[in-house]
């Protein structure tokens, strides 16, 4: 079988919107870019975030006009999963120690034009950890007790001499910040 | 065969484990001719089709996604000029390539053997705890996956050949009788031939079989190895036999459970590696086998909670 490289291809998609060009490549790079997806977002979602990725990057072909195939469908799967997780880490806090396993760098080091991009779950911490020291101290106060040391609402009211009730607009007001902060970028 | 270049081929399938990326990234390192080498593997797999078992099905469904936005372009342009929207539509629907294969699924429990005969008339026995899908037309291609054992006598089509999947092991035949154990929680598969030429796929290996050979595929160490089959036992459990040479007590325990549907173990792992020879010709109770099972490994079986555990 004759092989097209990447570039061609890539021409192909953008100038003619040629869908056996987009086949060609999402067979080329479906497989690894969908095994990278799982390392972070699971298998249950994972087929999904890959998916879409590639259907994001057919519907806004005419942005795309210089760059490499590989380096923007691996960019785009990586933002794709950091916001899901962003969305996961939200509701569940504690989600965000869980270290996938394997070799996050051998998909940087083979997709990546910039070898020094971050790893994605450092930025996901990075990106965290910032938005929480930012929070006004007792609202941080309230969150941390409640995800880190999963206190229930009653005894965190106790221990920072508040009602429950206030408890909880600490929580709902911290959650409203990390959202607007983690999502909307 | 490469070591490293089987992972490296894994690796562009999607098929990778953590570990062996952990290896592949050290390998990439360590020289700029080794990238080179990663270069010149994945042009090799490229030119050999992008072998994956997770592309197909998501193309098609990616290909549906853009195709239906562009199919509600058509018809609201079709509905502003009367005339021509039946030709249109009639044209479309006429051309329109189905972009999904319909399958249908077979399943067997504990103790269940089931006989199936397929469109095109090749007969499937299913085995316990077994799966079959078969696509609803064979004409486009007669392709099955298989999670589980089955004895399979295929029509022979020469234009059109018969493939079995399971996982990464593709068996591809034009019309034989074999035998092919691949239950997804197993650490091997075995494909046992009787009649006929068997071509099986393994990633980027592939071996023939001739008839009375049997193949099995190691999953822990990705090896194949072919051997004598001596006997027709690999077969027997159509008739409800359970006939084993050399095999593990730990292979036997799970044989026993996809029988019976009860869990049997032996408590202890030296033990659980012993080799035995069985022959249970006559419809013997799961008691008796067990008791058998019990002599041959100088334990005694303790029934609780449903199960029984050898100890």
């Amino acid at each position: 079988m004759q092989v097209e490289s990447d570039d061609i291809l890539f021409r192909r998609l953008t100038e003619d919107n040629d869908r056996s060009a987009f086949d060609a490549l999402f067979r080329r790079y479906y497989p690894r870019i969908r095994a990278y997806c799982i390392r972070f977002v699971g298998e249950e979602d994972a087929d999904d975030v890959a998916q879409d990725s590639f259907l994001s990057l057919w519907n806004s072909i005419h942005s795309y006009q210089d760059g490499a195939f590989k380096s923007l469908i691996f960019t785009i799967a990586h933002n794709a999963c950091l916001n899901l997780l962003k969305h996961k880490a939200i509701i569940d806090f504690k989600s965000k120690d869980d270290e996938p396993q394997g070799c996050e760098a051998l998909y940087i080091n083979t997709f990546a034009n910039d070898a020094d991009e971050s790893l994605l779950m450092d930025e996901l911490r990075q990106n965290i950890d910032n938005v929480i020291a930012e929070l006004p101290p007792r609202t941080k106060e309230a969150f941390l007790y409640s995800r880190c040391d999963e206190l229930n609402y009653s005894e965190i009211a106790a221990k920072m001499s508040i009602s429950v009730k206030a408890v909880e607009k600490h929580i709902s007001k911290a959650l409203v910040i990390m959202r607007k902060r983690l999502l909307c970028k | 065969m490469d070591k490293m270049k089987t992972i490296a081929f894994s690796f562009f399938s999607g098929s990778i484990k953590p570990d062996e990326e952990v290896l592949l990234n050290s390998f990439l390192s360590e020289s700029s001719a080794n990238k080179a080498k990663l270069d010149e593997w994945e042009r090799e797999w490229v030119s050999i089709g992008c072998p994956s078992e997770f592309t197909e099905k998501a193309l098609s469904r990616i290909n549906a996604k853009i195709d239906n936005k562009k199919r509600n372009w058509w018809h609201y342009a079709s509905v502003a000029a009367a005339a021509i929207l039946a030709c249109v539509v009639a044209f479309s629907i006429y051309f329109e390539t189905p972009t999904e294969v319909k399958y249908v699924s077979y399943s067997t429990g504990a103790g269940e053997v089931k006989r199936i005969e397929l469109n095109d008339g090749t007969l499937v026995i299913l085995n316990a705890m077994t799966t079959l899908n078969v696509p609803e037309t064979m004409e486009g291609g007669r392709s099955v996956t298989l999670d589980g054992e089955a004895w399979f006598e295929v029509k022979s089509d020469t234009e059109n050949p018969f493939t079995v999947i399971s996982g990464l092991q593709r068996i591809v035949v034009t019309g034989t009788k074999f035998n092919v154990s691949a239950y997804g929680s197993d650490q091997k598969f075995i494909t046992t031939l009787y009649e006929g030429r068997v071509n099986i796929y393994i990633e980027i290996d592939s071996i023939t079989l001739k008839p009375r050979e049997m193949v099995v595929y190691d999953l822990s160490n990705r090896n194949l190895s072919v051997t004598s089959a001596v006997d027709a036992d690999a077969s027997a459990w159509i008739q409800g036999f359970i006939i084993y040479d050399n095999i593990p007590v730990s292979d036997l325990c799970m044989i026993l459970e996809r029988k019976f549907g009860v869990h049997i173990s032996v408590a202890s792992d030296s033990v659980a590696q012993e080799k035995v020879s069985v022959s249970f010709r006559n419809g013997e109770t799961l008691e008796q086998i067990t008791s058998v099972l019990a002599t041959l490994t100088s334990l005694t079986p303790n029934y609780e909670n449903g199960k029984i555990v050898l100890e």
